[in-house]
């Protein structure tokens, strides 16, 4: 972004950096001022928090722990070890039942969505619309379809004279009624970013192809495929972290059930800090989640994400 | 780098003071105008129904906010009521009442930012944790003598003596939720099983009717897991003799061989009678409404929906083991302010609303009294409730202690639909587990909020 020339000199920069404008301070200002208050004070007051025996309403109890709720997460005898490990391989097992789905069928949709043909705006917004939805609308709205009295699954598998499982109150029904609802509610975000991609594609580059002879298939896999590659890293990040985060539709769906099998760990440090009160636990767990995704992304970047192409 | 400090940091300061001022307001702004409009008219002089007691010096203009969990149509039937109260008490008293979906949260979060209303409606199993966490204040004098020396003995005991902590009295009982049977009128008529009536059936009743509900080939009963199994294994485990904790609430109890022949009974009856559900949202009540169920247990919530039904019958929980008992929670009406005027004149509306409980009962809860229990208006007000009154007695809320009921019930509630489903078969070890997990979070809770 450096200009070339003459006014790159030594004493001409200096005397720049001297002169600092206020103007691009006022242009961050607002969003700087949001990010601290909603985004930087809290993970950094949760960093202090963690390491506190700490509970809002009771100030006068409120023992510094230093490192100790960090340390129970990795003790089996302590009182968190069960249940917060149990959450967080609840969490990677939605992520293997949903990450795929989320990115893939995202895909085709896009891809679908993209072609030419009459009422592709309808069709964009219908695909779109479920995500203007709240998490209690749309798991309220698949709890009724998947609940075993009277819903509408179980129904229609009932008329067609099939034994229908109990699809939230046993496994694998649970993450598979969970994960059709994500899907349906958040897929709609994943298509239009790689919608947005599509677009960015020459078409030169079909038409060229077509001369050549290569089938859509083919198209697809060596055109399509590739110059989204950067896009795709950054969905698939995404919808890691956006799974990673699961808790409003085990909340309403399953209530963490069968048996805590649908218990995340969001859900967990939800339980420990606001129903439990124990607040400096439930902060250490998150900051250790956070710093586990952390590593993920990175990981993401690093294998997926390499662009020497470029 | 100087320089945007320099800027940054009063801008900081200044969005973080509008936000702590916005957030002020807000918690405000609510109140301010649920009194406006709930203002009493003011000609109103008419003698009142409940024969109200005195008013305590200074009361006059009170205006006094209550807050509830009943975000139901129980939430309309206790602002019908604080209505009554405010256009009928002689004292001037004018009471609001505001219901708060997510109940806890709001009220935590407002005993943080300092926002608190006058009182509020606690569940009992909180009350202690409440009060610890300073949530919740004591009744004073003033307020004491509204009630009166003897007006703790027209409750059941175990009923009174959770709102008493440390020697002070924290909450005055409103009404209990037990685990009640709902039956079916018609496939009872036709399998020929008679009526169960207000006390609660003896073993070889319930015996009789299931196998009589079998023979006449209908599904005899529905039972689910999550809450309905848990519920039903705390009722259970007192049936059989035994207790979730010891008195004092300190040691966990829950795998005794009560606690093993009451998750036997629950898996037992489950195979044997009722079809395969499981899950949320209550799906054993959902397939009974269907009419072709011979009865379930659940909770009086359920009773205004299923009086639509006119096969629906209710009853006190049977006797399923050896002695009659059932599982139950209980509001609580507790104080959050410790101003003396405010509080006397909060006691005042606490002793009608007490008094006045048969009209409560409408809304589908048991009255904590004896004597409104009694009153044989309650079967015109509340005739299902008067059906299942009997059930207050039968109740025994568990120990008060900080967090006790979650330390419980958040290991065997797990453990119990584990066992259910067939993926454990040894209930004396799945029991065992969960008690010792409890054991280690009923220390904690003990280290975290004892002395």
């Amino acid at each position: 972004m450096v200009k070339k020339g003459k006014s790159l000199s030594v004493p001409a920069t200096r005397k720049a950096r001297k002169k600092v404008s206020i103007v691009p301070y006022l242009f961050i200002a607002p969003h700087l001022l949001f990010f601290t208050a909603f985004l930087a004070w809290p993970f950094f007051y949760g960093i202090y928090i963690s390491l506190f025996k700490f509970d809002f309403l009771r100030p006068e109890k409120r023992p510094f722990v230093g490192l100790k709720n960090y340390a129970e997460l990795f003790d089996p005898k302590s009182v968190p070890f069960d249940d917060f490990w149990n959450g967080l391989s609840n969490t990677g097992e939605f992520i293997l039942w949903s990450v795929l789905p989320l990115v893939g069928i995202a895909l085709v949709l896009a891809v679908l969505l993209n072609r030419n043909y009459p009422g592709r705006g309808i069709f964009r917004t219908i695909f779109f619309a479920p995500y203007t939805l709240s998490v209690t609308v749309a798991s309220v709205l698949w709890w009724w379809i998947f609940q075993g009295q009277g819903g509408l699954v179980n129904n229609i598998l009932k008329g067609i004279g099939m034994n229908p499982p109990n699809w939230l109150g046993d496994m694998p029904g649970a993450w598979i009624a969970i994960t059709i609802a994500t899907v349906w509610w958040t897929i709609g975000f994943n298509t239009i970013i790689f919608l947005t991609a599509l677009q960015e594609i020459p078409k030169s580059l079909y038409e060229a192809a077509s001369i050549d002879g290569a089938n859509s298939q083919q198209q697809f896999m060596l055109i399509t495929v590739p110059m989204l590659r950067s896009v795709l890293v950054f969905v698939l990040t995404i919808t890691l972290i956006a799974s990673a985060n699961l808790f409003g539709q085990p909340y309403l769906m399953t209530g963490g059930g069968p048996a805590e099998g649908t218990q995340t760990v969001i859900y967990r440090i939800f339980i420990e800090g606001i129903q439990r009160s124990q607040m400096g636990r439930a902060a250490a767990m998150s900051i250790f989640v956070a710093l586990l995704l952390l590593s993920l992304t990175y990981l993401n970047f690093k294998f997926f994400g390499s662009t020497q192409e470029e | 780098m100087k320089s945007i400090t320099r800027y940054l940091l009063p801008l900081i300061v200044i969005f973080s003071m509008l936000i702590t001022a916005c957030g002020g307001t807000a918690t405000e702004a609510p109140a301010a105008t649920e009194s406006v409009e709930t203002q009493p008219p003011s000609q109103a002089t008419e003698v009142s129904a409940g024969g109200t007691s005195e008013c305590p010096a200074g009361v006059e203009g009170t205006t006094i906010e209550m807050w509830s969990p009943f975000t139901g149509p129980d939430g309309d039937e206790m602002t019908a009521l604080a209505e009554r109260f405010s256009s009928e008490n002689p004292c001037g008293i004018t009471v609001t009442h505001v219901a708060q979906p997510e109940y806890q949260q709001k009220l935590e979060a407002a005993a943080a930012a300092g926002g608190l209303p006058s009182m509020t409606a606690v569940h009992a199993t909180r009350i202690a944790a409440l009060v610890s966490r300073n949530v919740l204040k004591p009744f004073g004098p003033e307020a004491m003598a509204v009630f009166g020396d003897d007006f703790g003995s027209d409750f059941p005991e175990g009923l009174w003596s959770v709102g008493e902590i440390k020697g002070a009295r924290y909450s005055i009982p409103l009404d209990v939720h037990p685990l009640i049977m709902f039956y079916n009128k018609d496939l009872f008529e036709k399998a020929g099983i008679e009526v169960p009536g207000k006390e609660p059936w003896t073993r070889e009743q319930f015996e009789d009717a299931l196998a009589k509900l079998e023979a006449s080939k209908v599904t005899p009963l529905t039972l689910g897991n999550a809450f309905q199994a848990a519920a039903l294994f705390q009722a259970l485990i007192r049936q059989y003799g035994g207790s979730l904790t010891d008195a004092a609430g300190v040691t966990a109890t829950y795998n005794s061989e009560a606690g093993v022949k009451a998750l036997e009974k629950i898996k037992e009856l489950k195979d044997k009678y009722s079809p395969e559900i499981a899950g949320t949202g209550d799906p054993e009540v959902n397939a009974f409404k269907q009419g072709n169920v011979g009865m379930t247990f659940h909770g009086p919530w359920w009773i205004s929906d299923l009086e639509k039904l006119e096969f629906v019958g209710f009853a006190p929980l049977p006797t399923i083991g050896d002695s009659p008992a059932t599982w139950g929670g209980s509001h609580h009406l507790a104080l959050t302010t410790e101003d003396s005027t405010t509080q006397a004149a909060a006691a005042v509306w606490i002793k009608w609303l007490s008094d006045n409980s048969s009209g409560w009962a409408a809304a589908g809860q048991v009255p904590a009294r004896q004597s409104v229990r009694d009153d044989p208006n309650l079967a015109s007000v509340a005739g299902p409730i008067s059906q299942v009154a009997e059930s207050a007695n039968m109740v025994a809320l568990p120990t008060q202690a900080a967090g006790l009921e979650g330390a419980l019930w958040d290991q065997f509630g797990p453990a119990i639909d584990t066992y259910l489903a067939g993926d454990v078969t040894d209930a004396q070890a799945a029991l065992d587990e969960a008690n010792a997990k409890s054991q280690q979070v009923m220390e904690e809770n003990i280290e975290t909020y004892g002395d």
